[in-house]
């Protein structure tokens, strides 16, 4: 950075001068760099193919025109990946948000055991999502993993069931250990928010007499409204981003139950050498989720203005 | 401050749990059949202390990267003021929603192009692209909450721009950058796909790429591969412990804005 030059040169000036420095761009430019090179190049480029059949291994391509794009919007597999995706990003963001926000307030608070709990349920959140794949492929292995041990040992071996295996429980299944990772990020972000819960509120609400149920319906939830908006723009986000734990668990099998669209991406662009297809897929979801957050901090904002 | 009693508190604790049982699971697993013997062994054929050195330079490098450049832009983006402030904002920011996945055969392109296969820079460039943003939003936010005085008082001392920044501005933003560094290094620790298809070198790889790795090396020697995750998951969980108090993930409320 040329800081000795903006030193000598901005010296001694008053008022709000320094604001309208044009040594603003030179702050701004390592990011718009990077933004540049590494995520504008790769879309353009990524749309660019979306239009052309290429195996992504030699050179060869070839003009498709919108070929790939009608393949999007009419085949069978992303017809089934948009429901599975909607299953899976209603139960995630449902359990997730919902069981944060309970964990949140049945943990707000000091105490030993409140701050133990907090950081069992915070654990899963750190560590790396394919490690935890790993780990719950053994766990729900039929023949002799944990959970049927488990079952076994309390007398339920009859719910014993192949989760994974079965297309009729593996998206839930799938959801499921996703919720396991992620509940506690929720619960850490409504934890902080609760922080600046005014003590005042509560306590004038405790001596109108309400219960504590209440209290929470009626003061605490909508004192973290705010929150669940961000929470909630983050998790849709993030159930389109999801791929590192569905494809340990099922590479979005059996039979397509679990195809999210970045595993669908992945099977069309390295497994069948579809990169014309797999770019397609990485342009409309990039405009899906582009388009799901404009439309989500609009209403949000909408909502905060009629406050 | 409490809000709900002892009931809530006991059965939070009771689903907990679900929880515990498969963290010790983790752990247990490891140590099935050879005990310690199967840390000694992955340690010792695995190249698992190699790859805890890649992971580290891989993601201290991303973090660092990360934190200078977005604390430079958030500063400029929350104080400064100049021509197309507000749209390069919102251009940079529609980062947050673009999936590694579907950026992946341009990466490998470019990465072709400059010449970095098999090396750190493969990653380390995409990964700085992809988390940048979230830190971007952070920093701003962070900035934007400075009070108006603090600048107004260096003002008059005649401060520099660039002393405005970093005398002035970094200290007070301390807990963002806190959380951007922290959560910078979980997503560089435990990215996955990148490190999957552009390090295929072992000397290079780093630990999130062990499952996959070991499956084929020690095939059904499940308790060896869960020696070498317990491994990998020891520095995250530990800088969690660690930093607990300053994991404030309050501050991603600011999305909303």
């Amino acid at each position: 950075m040329s800081t000795t030059t903006e030193r000598r040169r901005s010296g001694g000036r008053t008022g709000a001068d320094w604001r309208r420095s044009s040594s603003a761009y030179l702050f701004i430019l390592p990011c718009v760099a990077v933004f540049s090179v590494f995520l504008a190049y790769p879309l353009v480029r990524n749309a660019y193919v979306s239009f052309f059949e290429w195996n992504g291994l030699t050179e060869a391509t070839k003009f498709v025109g919108f070929d790939n794009f009608v393949w999007l919007f009419t085949s069978e597999a992303v017809l089934q990946t948009s429901m599975n995706t909607l299953v899976f990003g209603v139960i995630t963001i449902a359990l997730q948000m919902g069981g944060g926000f309970v964990l949140a307030v049945s943990l707000a608070g000091t105490g030993r055991l409140r701050s133990a709990l907090r950081t069992v349920y915070f654990i899963p959140v750190v560590l790396t999502p394919v490690v935890v794949g790993f780990l719950f492929s053994k766990i729900l292995e039929p023949n002799d993993g944990d959970l049927r041990n488990v079952l076994d040992a309390v007398g339920l071996g009859a719910l014993n069931h192949s989760w994974l295996a079965d297309p009729n429980t593996a998206l839930v299944t799938v959801s499921f250990v996703n919720v396991w990772l992620w509940v506690g990020f929720s619960m850490s972000v409504y934890q902080s928010a609760l922080t600046t819960l005014p003590k005042e509120l509560v306590e004038a609400a405790r001596i109108d007499g309400t219960n504590s149920l209440q209290l929470v319906r009626h003061v605490v939830l909508p004192f973290l409204r705010p929150t669940h908006w961000a929470l909630l723009t983050l998790s849709i986000i993030g159930t389109l981003k999801t791929f590192d734990i569905v494809y340990v668990l099922t590479k979005g099998g059996p039979s397509g139950s679990t195809e999210l669209p970045t595993t669908l991406l992945f099977r069309a662009g390295f497994d069948e050498y579809r990169q014309g297809r797999a770019a397609a897929i990485g342009t409309i979801l990039f405009l899906v989720a582009l388009v799901l957050t404009i439309v989500q901090l609009r209403i949000a904002k909408r909502a905060e203005a009629k406050q | 401050m409490r809000i709900l009693g002892r009931p809530a508190l006991v059965i939070t604790a009771t689903i907990a749990v679900v929880w515990v049982l498969p963290l010790l699971s983790l752990i247990s697993k490891s140590f099935s059949g050879d005990g310690l013997g199967n840390y000694a062994a992955v340690i010792e054929q695995g190249n698992v202390a190699r790859s805890l050195l890649s992971s580290a330079i891989i993601t201290l490098v991303t973090v660092f990267a990360v934190v200078a450049i977005t604390s430079l832009a958030g500063f400029a983006f929350s104080q400064l003021r100049f021509r197309f402030r507000n749209v390069t904002y919102g251009v940079l920011l529609t980062g947050l929603m673009l999936p590694a996945g579907a950026i992946l055969v341009p990466f490998s392109q470019l990465n072709r192009a400059f010449g970095w296969g098999n090396t750190y820079a493969a990653v380390i460039f995409p990964y700085i692209a992809l988390f940048f943003p979230l830190g971007l939003l952070l920093l701003k936010n962070a900035f934007d909450n400075l009070p108006e005085e603090i600048f107004e008082a260096a003002t008059i001392d005649g401060s520099s721009l660039w002393r405005m920044f970093r005398s002035i501005a970094l200290p007070l933003a301390g807990p963002a950058i806190t959380l951007v560094a922290l959560w910078t290094f979980l997503s560089t620790w435990n990215e996955f796909l990148l490190a999957l298809l552009f390090l295929n070198d072992p000397a290079v790889q780093p630990v999130s790429v062990i499952p996959l790795r070991f499956q084929q090396q020690y095939f059904v020697d499940v308790p060896k591969i869960f020696a070498a995750l317990v491994l990998s998951q020891i520095p995250v969980v530990v800088l969690y412990i660690v930093t607990q108090r300053r994991f404030n993930l309050g501050l991603l409320a600011g999305v909303g804005k």
